[in-house]
């Protein structure tokens, strides 16, 4: 009789029950997750280029800006739970000059799915369409968090349309803000043979509290006779949209409309912010063809006093209060001279109109096409002041000869009336930006990438040059130098011709990233996620630490 | 066809109701009321001397309100300590404590009385009153409970006002034309948004009123206010408030003619409206000596 030997098939079965109990505890028990973030910034005093006059700069000296979120789900309970304690010490995140000090619950959330009906309690982030009636999200870049403290229910109604409805005031730092929001939004999702339909429908009403109310009437209670008006305490706002796909064709459309309320006057030609008396509507549309090798897209947006805020009324922050996000049609670039000059949303008259197409005749060389035009809708037939608020025209060509060199050349042409998107200077700025950017990988690990850009602009700051040089060795490490050098300044805003240095080092080991550099950089328009705001000249030491678990 | 039925009709119900979405806009001053017929403002040099301090005294109440009687006795008790430094008003807003007996001679509930109590914030019952409209430490709201008046008032009388208020009147009687003149004095700098409210109020008039269990057929009530000479919540002063500035309304109205002049005050005073409601000074007069 053969002796079995128990001993491998013990050992294999002691490890099955192992990791089935892991598993099955795991499945029982649930999972923990979560990250951390954390950003120093050491103000180095600079009085040449600006950074100066300003509290971190001339005393605070050193801010932090620290997250720390964890994250519980349990999938058998359909449950979600999540907290992120928010530090900010000397922060300039929110507002760039004056830094802010507070520690707090930046966001808490309970999520319960109970077979299709999902609740959500705590702060939510979500949006309708594509925001354009209403979006709540972090960006932490700009120091937005406009999060809904409330309550929100979904309804999945066999996969094919989701209804969703929610109540809540919007956070503000570690507080909120008074006014209430309410919403409602159902999605559908239809297949009809190769036709694949996604319509929605959204309705957000905003009830303003009564001291905001009160800060309203006393604005309005300045204003000449003819310009005063009963300012409402609610607006409502409704979309209606749809994405529709036949083959290579996708078409999105969304049309929105907003009752009347104070809303900020038309700033384009007023400079002083007043308040009128005013519904609003904004329409979207993009359509998308691809196929195998090119791709095309056209966007069209036009806007009609779309403001949706809180209240009209003055805020510490550029971005407190908003409720909505309208979709940008400009191109957002990524290399540093071709996004200096950038138009985001405007909310009160804007009729804007983009292109992009893309080819790709084989895996060694990509095109792209892109123009983009912003003006305002009062044709100068109407409105003999009328000027282009935007207009920009990007080409480049991505080639790939071998399979160690990466090289892109393009050129940038962009107008922008820096009257309107910063209420300063020359109405009208023309940049003509050519760029290049060159990498060779010497191994799969090692590699180095340059950028050279040239901007030639006489308006603004003047003529630019760009330089960076990065070594990387894969994994780990990530070393760079960069230059930005005002070389031919105009001596109306710059009489300096000043150099924006910047080194950069950078090491990761698995999902924890530390970065260490040090920056000079120009004051200017600074754009995340296609939402802009003016920040001042910075310079100093960065110390950043990232970490997912 | 039984399913349309039910669609047009819930529509309807709908529809119907639409009219009720229309909101009840805040208090504002468009500048278009009709009571005003001069609006003028100067910088005086010297600088005038603060006035006494006036204490303004608004009380909520209704004919319904048992306790109500209580708080106008306190109310005439302060008048007799401070002669002539309460300026009080009554009002009776809107609700149940409010409705007028079968045999009442007046019906005192006025819509521009409940939009006050909604204003300065209700606290559920009556009698409630705002001493100077302020909201005072430990306490959760600006109007209070009548046991807490009196040490309120004697708190109050001792400030030195910022504003000093005149008020001068004429009245025709052969068109019941009231004319009033409200000046405002700051004797000191403010920077805090400031309102000025003018209303008439009417006293000894009888009419009915619960009095613990008792309905008091023949009780008098006073300093009843009749209407508001400028807005409910005041008509903003837009002027810079630098210490010697006057601002000088003029107002016109016509009486009512079931309003007894003889009987009637004017009421004026001056308070913030935007961090704080609190009011800095109150005046009033006769409107006929």
């Amino acid at each position: 009789m053969p002796q079995i030997n128990f001993k491998p098939i013990l050992k294999h079965c002691l490890l099955a029950l192992l990791v089935a109990l892991y598993t099955g505890a795991n499945a029982q028990w649930g999972y923990f997750s979560g990250s951390f973030q954390s950003n120093t910034n050491f103000f180095i005093r600079d009085p040449k280029i600006g950074a100066a006059n300003l509290p971190h700069y001339d005393n605070l000296k050193v801010g932090n800006d620290s997250w720390f979120n964890l994250n519980y789900n349990n999938e058998k309970f359909g449950l979600d739970l999540g907290v992120r304690l928010d530090l900010y010490y000397n922060s300039i995140l929110r507002v760039p000059t004056t830094p802010y000090t507070g520690v707090g619950l930046g966001n808490f959330f309970i999520k319960k799915k109970v077979k299709d009906l999902t609740i959500t309690g705590g702060y939510i982030y979500d949006q309708i369409g594509t925001g354009i009636i209403y979006r709540t999200y972090e960006e932490r870049a700009l120091g937005i968090d406009n999060a809904l403290l409330g309550a929100r229910v979904e309804y999945n109604v066999k996969d094919m349309v989701r209804l969703k409805a929610f109540a809540g005031v919007q956070k503000l730092k570690f507080s909120i803000q008074k006014p209430i929001i309410l919403g409602f939004n159902a999605d559908g999702n239809f297949n009809v043979k190769k036709v694949i339909i996604q319509p929605g429908i959204g309705v957000v009403n905003r009830s303003m509290d009564q001291a905001s109310v009160a800060q309203v009437v006393s604005t309005i209670e300045t204003y000449d006779t003819a310009g005063r008006f009963v300012p409402k305490y609610n607006t409502y706002a409704f979309t209606l949209y749809n994405t529709l796909t036949i083959g290579n064709f996708s078409w999105y459309a969304e049309g929105a409309y907003k009752t009347s309320e104070a809303i900020k006057k038309d700033q384009i030609r007023d400079a002083k912010d007043s308040l009128i008396n005013s519904a609003g509507n904004c329409v979207y549309t993009t359509l998308n063809y691809s196929k195998k090798g090119i791709g095309m897209t056209l966007q069209f947006k036009r806007t009609e006093n779309f403001y949706l805020h809180t209240s009209p009324n003055a805020t510490e922050a550029l971005f407190d209060g908003m409720l909505n996000f309208l979709p940008p049609v400009s191109r957002q670039n990524s290399l540093r001279l071709p996004s200096r000059y950038f138009a985001p949303s405007l909310e009160n008259r804007e009729l804007s109109f983009g292109a992009e197409i893309t080819y790709s005749p084989n895996r060694k060389m990509y095109f792209t096409a892109q123009g983009s035009y912003v003006r305002d809708f009062l044709m100068k037939k109407y409105n003999p002041t009328d000027t282009t608020f935007f207009a920009e025209g990007y080409i480049s060509g991505l080639f790939k000869p071998t399979s160690k060199i990466e090289l892109e050349v393009g050129f940038q042409f962009a107008r922008y009336n820096k009257f309107i998107y910063r209420k300063e200077g020359s109405p009208e700025v023309n940049a003509y930006t050519p760029f290049a950017e060159f990498t060779y990988k010497f191994s799969h690990k090692m590699s180095i990438r340059a950028e050279v850009q040239y901007q030639h602009v006489k308006e603004d700051y003047g003529q630019w040059i760009y330089g960076l040089l990065e070594f990387n060795v894969a994994p780990h490490w990530s070393v760079a130098a960069s230059d930005m050098w005002n070389f031919k300044p105009n001596p109306d805003v710059n009489p300096n011709a000043n150099h924006y240095y910047s080194v950069f080092l950078g090491f990761t080991q698995g999902p924890h990233r530390f970065t260490l550099s040090y920056v000079k950089q120009v004051e200017g328009i600074v754009c995340t996620g296609g939402v802009c705001r003016l920040e001042p000249a910075f310079s100093g030491v960065k110390l950043g630490i990232n970490s997912t678990f | 066809m039984k399913n349309i039925g039910w669609y047009v009709i819930i529509a309807a119900a709908i529809f119907s109701n639409l009219t009720a979405c229309k909101e009840v806009g805040p208090d504002i001053n468009l500048g278009n009321n009709q009571n005003v017929v001069a609006d003028t403002t100067y910088v005086e040099s010297p600088v005038a001397t603060p006035q006494q301090k006036n204490v303004v005294v608004e009380e909520f109440t209704g004919v319904k309100c048992p306790n109500c009687p209580q708080g106008h006795q306190i109310i005439a008790g302060l008048k007799t300590q401070y002669p002539e430094r309460i300026v009080s008003v009554s009002f009776h807003p809107i609700n149940s404590l409010g409705i007028k007996y079968p045999f009442s001679v007046y019906d005192f509930r006025s819509p521009d009385a409940q939009s006050l109590f909604d204003y300065i914030g209700q606290i559920g019952q009556e009698p409630a009153a705002g001493i100077d409209r302020k909201l005072y430490s430990g306490e959760a709201a600006i109007l209070l409970d009548k046991s807490k008046w009196a040490n309120y008032v004697s708190q109050q009388i001792t400030q030195t006002p910022p504003v000093n208020i005149l008020l001068t009147k004429s009245y025709d009687t052969s068109n019941h034309e009231l004319t009033i003149v409200a000046e405002v004095h700051y004797t000191q700098s403010i920077t805090e948004e400031n309102k000025l409210t003018v209303l008439l109020t009417e006293s000894n008039m009888v009419s009915a009123q619960l009095n613990g269990s008792v309905v008091d057929t023949f009780y008098v009530h006073n300093d009843v206010m009749r209407t508001f000479i400028t807005g409910v919540q005041g008509d903003a002063i837009t002027s810079t408030r630098e210490a010697g500035r006057v601002i000088r309304r003029v107002y016109k109205t016509i009486l009512d003619a079931a309003w007894k002049p003889e009987n009637m005050h004017i009421v004026a005073y001056v308070n913030e409206y935007q961090n704080s409601k609190a009011a800095y000074q109150g005046a009033e007069v006769k409107v006929i000596d």
